[in-house]
């Protein structure tokens, strides 16, 4: 099954792109949004927003960003409902498996999201994370996953944006889990990566 | 370390509370006295990090009157200074804002606005501070508030924020709000900025602006709340000396509005219906505006960036030219007042208004043009 969904950049016709990656509190749901925004507005050249929710949601309980990326200037920096939805904890998925437009994708972790659709793509994000000895990069498997599924950013972009968001001694870990995030979506047979 | 080479790469992604303390520098600001509050608490920390990298200074002060009264004594030895804050801390500034008007000191107060009234939503956007910003303090007077709709803005409204107070020798106050302060965004930052300082002599003033002596430099200075002379002593039983203070004093703002007045409009050629909004309103109100172009509706877009002093004779002459002016705010209505006062009913001016963090959904904007 292809599951790579394909990107309209016809001429003239504004690309435009709303994402929301929710979990809990203390995964790194923030910097991952902050990174993509970055990767794609300040590397990728391309104009990016970046809101999260912030308060006693944001503390254990679900916490989620939400990142629009465009090829001309954002107007309007709110989502109403995302065209990809990325879900690292089963509360997050309740809470926005639903804000989603029709056709849409949900990528899940299936080891924190245990109960999801069956249209969702599952990327193991947290094992292969505890594989890296770190569980905390679990939020750059789901980036490096997402630019190979949905491929609003370039890895390259990524990358670069990695190096100059994290501590030096976090660079090495979030690069290379952010490529098995690639890996794992490429594994997924979409037959275009 | 100069300032640029502190701010670091040209092209950034971040939250608008940073791209304000990078404004803030570019514009010369080497003192920040602050008290941390949501969402207005990025500020202070961006302030401690980098002011003491270019040998400014960055103080926690006990509260919000202890800060607004140091930027006070920084801004009279002859400093560029700021604070930050939100609504309750806003609230606590406001006699010293008075003060800084009476006794004509340049100074910046940045307030990023929260759901009030009282402590509120500490976390969720509002612009309930417009009358507030503008009479917060007691007595008449005037002062500059500029409002930025975008993080880039943040930036480079605050400069202009500076800039403007530095010229006329008036508090400016930066007002944003809690959805721009933590919005991140593209910004590229310049390599220099026009700086404008404090006249020194007559000749440098601009009209009904005094000439400013530093303390410490020479020269004796008098320094005053109470009603004072030209020179600076009290006078504060004689109706004549107190009339031509305080008229001078709203005349410098008031009468340089082409200087300070600022707004950004699309759309506008042959607009029968306009959406005037300012900070993350304005947002909604442009995206409307565009959804309303492809329907083929003639509607046009106003961004205010100067709220303070009011425009009346921009927004009478608006209203000669449309039938109907939707005013967009996080509030019950603010600014819609001051419009609808310079309309003189010469156009239908119609609120849209939402509260409690929510920001206008463009599509209930579109509904009241419909």
């Amino acid at each position: 099954m292809d599951r790579t969904v394909g990107i309209a950049r016809a001429e003239g016709v504004a690309m435009m792109h709303k994402i929301r990656i929710a979990g809990s509190g203390g995964q790194g749901i923030l910097i991952a949004g902050v990174i993509l925004g970055k990767a794609a507005s300040v590397y990728d050249g391309l104009w990016a927003t970046q809101t999260q929710s912030y308060g006693p949601e944001a503390r254990g309980g679900a916490s989620k960003t939400d990142v629009i990326i465009s090829d001309t200037e954002i107007n309007y920096p709110f989502i109403g409902t995302c065209d990809i939805l990325v879900c690292l904890s089963q509360l997050a998925y309740t809470k926005y498996a639903g804000g989603i437009v029709p056709g849409g994708t949900r990528i899940v972790d299936p080891d924190l999201v245990v109960h999801h659709a069956d249209d969702c793509i599952p990327i193991n994000a947290s094992a292969t994370a505890i594989e890296l000895e770190n569980p905390l990069v679990a939020n750059m498997v789901m980036l490096g996953a997402l630019s190979r599924l949905y491929p609003v950013v370039s890895g390259r972009a990524l990358e670069e944006a990695i190096s100059h968001s994290v501590s030096r001694r976090f660079v090495d870990i979030d690069i290379e889990a952010l490529h098995r995030g690639m890996a794992l979506a490429e594994s997924l047979g979409t037959g275009e990566v | 370390m100069n300032a640029r080479e502190a701010i670091g790469d040209t092209v950034q992604f971040v939250q608008g509370d940073k791209a304000c303390v990078y404004g803030a520098l570019l514009a010369g600001c080497r003192f920040f006295a602050g008290y941390p509050i949501t969402p207005a608490t990025e500020i202070a920390e961006e302030m401690s990090r980098l002011l003491p990298l270019i040998g400014g200074t960055s103080i926690q002060m006990e509260d919000e009157i202890g800060s607004i009264s140091a930027v006070v004594g920084a801004a009279w030895t002859g400093a560029k200074a700021m604070t930050a804050t939100s609504g309750p801390g806003f609230s606590l500034m406001q006699e010293t804002i008075g003060y800084a008007v009476m006794t004509e000191t340049p100074c910046v107060i940045v307030d990023v606005q929260r759901g009030g009234p009282s402590t509120g939503q500490p976390t969720r956007a509002s612009q309930g501070d417009v009358m507030q910003a503008r009479y917060g303090s007691h007595g008449d007077y005037e002062l500059i508030v500029l409002s930025p709709s975008s993080v880039q803005e943040a930036m480079e409204l605050t400069i202009r924020a500076f800039n403007l107070s530095e010229t006329y020798r008036v508090p400016a106050i930066l007002l944003t709000e809690e959805s721009i302060g933590h919005m991140r965004e593209k910004i590229t930052i310049p390599d220099t900025v026009p700086l404008q300082s404090r006249p020194a002599t007559e000749d440098e003033a601009a009209p009904h602006v005094p000439p400013f002596s530093p303390f410490g430099r020479g020269k004796k200075a008098f320094v005053t709340g109470l009603t004072h002379q030209d020179n600076g002593h009290p006078s504060t039983d004689d109706h004549e000396v107190h009339d031509r203070l305080v008229r001078r004093l709203c005349a410098k703002v008031c009468e340089n509005m082409d200087d300070i007045f600022q707004a950004d409009t699309v759309r506008m050629d042959d607009a029968d219906t306009v959406i005037v909004s300012y900070g993350i309103s304005a947002r909604p109100g442009r995206a409307a505006s565009e959804m309303a172009a492809q329907a083929g509706r003639k509607v046009g877009a106003i961004t205010l960036k100067t709220l303070w002093p009011f425009n009346y004779a921009y927004f009478a002459e608006l209203a000669q030219r449309v039938d109907h002016i939707v005013v967009v705010e996080m509030n019950c209505g603010m600014l819609y007042h001051s419009i609808r006062e310079a309309a003189a009913g010469n156009a239908n001016v119609t609120l849209v208004s939402t509260l409690g963090g929510k920001v206008a959904d463009p599509t209930a904007i579109l509904e009241v043009i419909r």
